[in-house]
């Protein structure tokens, strides 16, 4: 039945999971020519077939050549480097494939060359549920797929140095789920939300994703991130630049109070005035709160008592206009300090300049999600969480690129903390991510999901990766460091898309989540060549070394090398720098210097030319 | 080389002020371009050539500073 061309050898040896391979005469020459198509025999990473019975062991070649002989051999005369060392992974049963192996083979079993047939039979012909990823370098005829289910609920991870074609590997894997190339949609309901850190996704993406965005461009939205939505404790920490447990505490009780004055105004499906918390998302001002709070510091009392207030002018919580009291004098008549003040005066200066720092107004000025005094804002949850997870198309791409370095983290935490604290609760809805799950991609994981200090992103990230699951959520890490990224993150991935990597301890942090029998695979890490990946774990049927489609060229993430010497070659350009500074102070590489408004025609080619 | 021969075809709209020299290009993917110090009569022939698209990437792209807006 089977061909005898496919023969590689026999088995010599078989310990645990691996297994010593003899190679036959018939591969002296390395190469077999199978039905037209020729293989390369004895390729590291490439997979063989041990028939037994009506079963079919399949495993993954870890070595080739004297390394590959059993130990006892390897001195003696019958040394040679015909052996070929062998890692099972899987068997398969009719056309059934199943990772794990039921038995093992015997001393002299025939050992075969996996033919495209075969493969097909590991990654089956039927399309439901699996997603295109790329093609086997083995065989390029052979489509790789990767199951979704697994994919999303077991978590995964994209890693790569820079260069080696991670974003486009994500870009790709995005825009197969999404079906924008094929023309085909299988998935009408995907939901991906994008953490994109240096802007690279919108173009690529642009005809398949809504894009929000700090200064958002044409065909944008405005990214805004109301502060009352997200953790308090994060929010007191940033505005006031870090404070003590038990100031933080005069905060949190003026943050509660307003809260819970702000239903008086309006009341919100499912808040109750008597077990609302701190946490509850209602929105309050900040800048009554900061007024209410520096009051207090500054007032001042006189009379004989000590008991009437020394006031000289109202404050005003718009203006931020600290009040007016007359100031304390030190003799027996006043006016004196009150002497019940918390001491935060330094924390709530922090605050106003954070409230008129431009920088942060997505966050502190967060458009119609901006209450005003009495806690009502224009535009409430529902809105936000409608348009970044309700919209049209499958993508949610939330570009990060404007974000100041120093509230990146904690603003990372914020926007999951909202996302999975919404689809927690709502697990039981069908806008729940139960029901339509969600795909968390995280771009340059390494920069927020580091080990060591505080860090909300992290903590919310680790409880993604541990019960997301339950909740219908799966986090896609992409680093380029995975070394840096949290161990606990990384462990808890299931599926590892590892592209070229070169440095000694990230290719460590790669290997270290394998099974001990197929480390052998990452020693191939550093000579990948760019765009192709070995794709391990849950959701690849077998480990799997394969070239990535690469998009189109109009879709490739605009994280493409600089070609040095082709734009050193060119003839200069006029140059003029005060665009470069306009960019640079607007915080946006897209400012123009000279505001004019330039009317455009369309135009199209052809030998007329302008066509009004 | 391939790249520029595909932007042929990818121009929508074009727009000129001349007091600035400013030419301003709406590409297909909906990115805008701005290019600085075009003189009227660049312009002028960029709208007279029957490859928009190459006469941009051959005539403007690497002559003229350029920032995306």
């Amino acid at each position: 039945m089977r061909s005898p061309q496919t023969l590689l050898g026999h088995v010599r040896a078989v310990t645990g999971a691996t297994v010593n391979v003899y190679l036959s005469k018939s591969v002296d020459s390395g190469l077999a020519i199978i039905n037209g198509s020729t293989y390369r025999v004895g390729q590291v990473g490439s997979f063989v077939r041990i028939p037994l019975g009506y079963q079919d062991l399949f495993g993954v070649v870890s070595d080739v050549g004297v390394n590959a002989a059993p130990e006892s051999v390897r001195d003696s005369s019958q040394a040679s480097a015909k052996w070929m060392k062998v890692q099972l992974v899987g068997e398969a049963i009719g056309s059934c494939f199943e990772r794990g192996i039921s038995q093992h083979p015997n001393v002299n079993d025939e050992v075969h060359l996996v033919t495209e047939p075969d493969l097909l039979r590991i990654y089956g012909r039927s399309n439901y549920g699996q997603v295109s990823i790329g093609r086997l370098s083995s065989a390029e005829a052979v489509e790789v797929r990767i199951d979704i289910d697994k994919l999303l609920t077991r978590h995964c991870a994209v890693l790569g140095s820079t260069g080696s074609g991670k974003s486009t590997t994500v870009a790709s894997l995005l825009r197969s789920i999404a079906g924008a190339d094929s023309g085909t949609c299988p998935y009408p309901s995907a939901r991906i939300l994008l953490l994109d850190i240096h802007g690279e996704y919108s173009d690529a993406l642009s005809d398949i994703s809504t894009v929000f965005r700090i200064n958002a461009n044409r065909g944008q939205q405005e990214l805004s991130i109301p502060y009352w939505a997200i953790d308090p404790s994060d929010l007191v920490g940033f505005l006031t630049g870090g404070i003590a447990d038990d100031k933080a505490l005069h905060f949190y009780d003026k943050i509660t109070e307003l809260k819970l004055e702000s239903l008086s105004h309006r009341l919100y499906p499912g808040v109750d005035k008597k077990s609302l918390t701190i946490d509850t998302p209602v929105p309050y001002s900040l800048k009554r709160l900061w007024l209410e709070l520096i009051d207090v510091e500054l007032r001042t009392f006189e009379g004989p008592d000590r008991d009437q207030l020394a006031l000289l002018g109202q404050g005003d919580a718009d203006s931020l206009t600290p009040p007016k009291y007359k100031p304390h004098a030190m003799g027996s008549k006043g006016p004196f300090l009150n002497t019940n003040a918390p001491g935060i005066k330094r924390q709530l200066g922090n605050l106003r300049s954070r409230l008129l720092d431009k920088r942060y107004d997505f966050l502190l000025h967060p458009a119609d999600w901006e209450p005003d005094l009495n806690g009502v804002s224009q535009k409430d949850l529902p809105d936000l969480l409608s348009a970044w997870l309700g919209h049209e198309f499958p993508i949610t791409i939330l570009d990060l690129s404007g974000i100041p370095s120093q509230v990146l983290v904690r603003l990372i935490g914020s926007i999951l903390r909202v996302v999975y604290e919404a689809f927690f609760w709502s697990r039981d809805k069908s806008e729940g991510a139960i029901e339509r799950p969600l795909l968390l991609v995280m771009e340059e994981a390494h920069r927020y999901l580091s080990g060591g200090e505080m860090n909300s992103a992290r903590d919310m990230v680790q409880r993604i990766v541990k019960e997301g699951r339950k909740y219908g959520i799966g986090a896609m890490i992409v680093s380029q460091r995975p070394s840096e990224v949290d161990d606990t993150i990384l462990s808890q991935c299931g599926t590892f898309v590892a592209l070229r990597l070169s440095n000694p301890t990230d290719r460590s942090s790669v290997q270290g989540t394998l099974p001990d029998n197929l480390t052998t695979l990452m020693d191939m890490l550093p000579v990948l060549r760019t765009g192709e990946a070995i794709i391990t774990g849950e959701a690849a049927r077998l480990p799997m070394r394969c070239r990535i489609t690469f998009p189109g060229e109009t879709h490739c993430p605009n994280s493409r090398d600089p070609q040095v010497a082709q734009k050193w070659a060119l003839p200069r350009r006029p140059e003029s720098y005060d665009r470069v500074v306009a960019s640079w102070r607007a915080q946006s590489p897209r400012a123009k210097l000279l505001e004019t408004i330039i009317l455009r025609k369309p135009v199209s080619d052809g030998p007329t030319g302008l066509e009004e | 080389m391939d790249r520029q021969l595909v932007s042929s075809s990818n121009i929508v709209a074009v727009g000129y002020d001349p007091a600035s020299e400013t030419l301003e290009v709406e590409f297909q993917n909906g990115s805008v371009y701005q290019y600085y110090n075009v003189g009227q009569s660049t312009y002028d022939e960029f709208m007279a050539a029957p490859s928009k698209g190459k006469f941009l990437a051959y005539q403007i792209k690497n002559c003229f500073p350029y920032s995306r807006v």
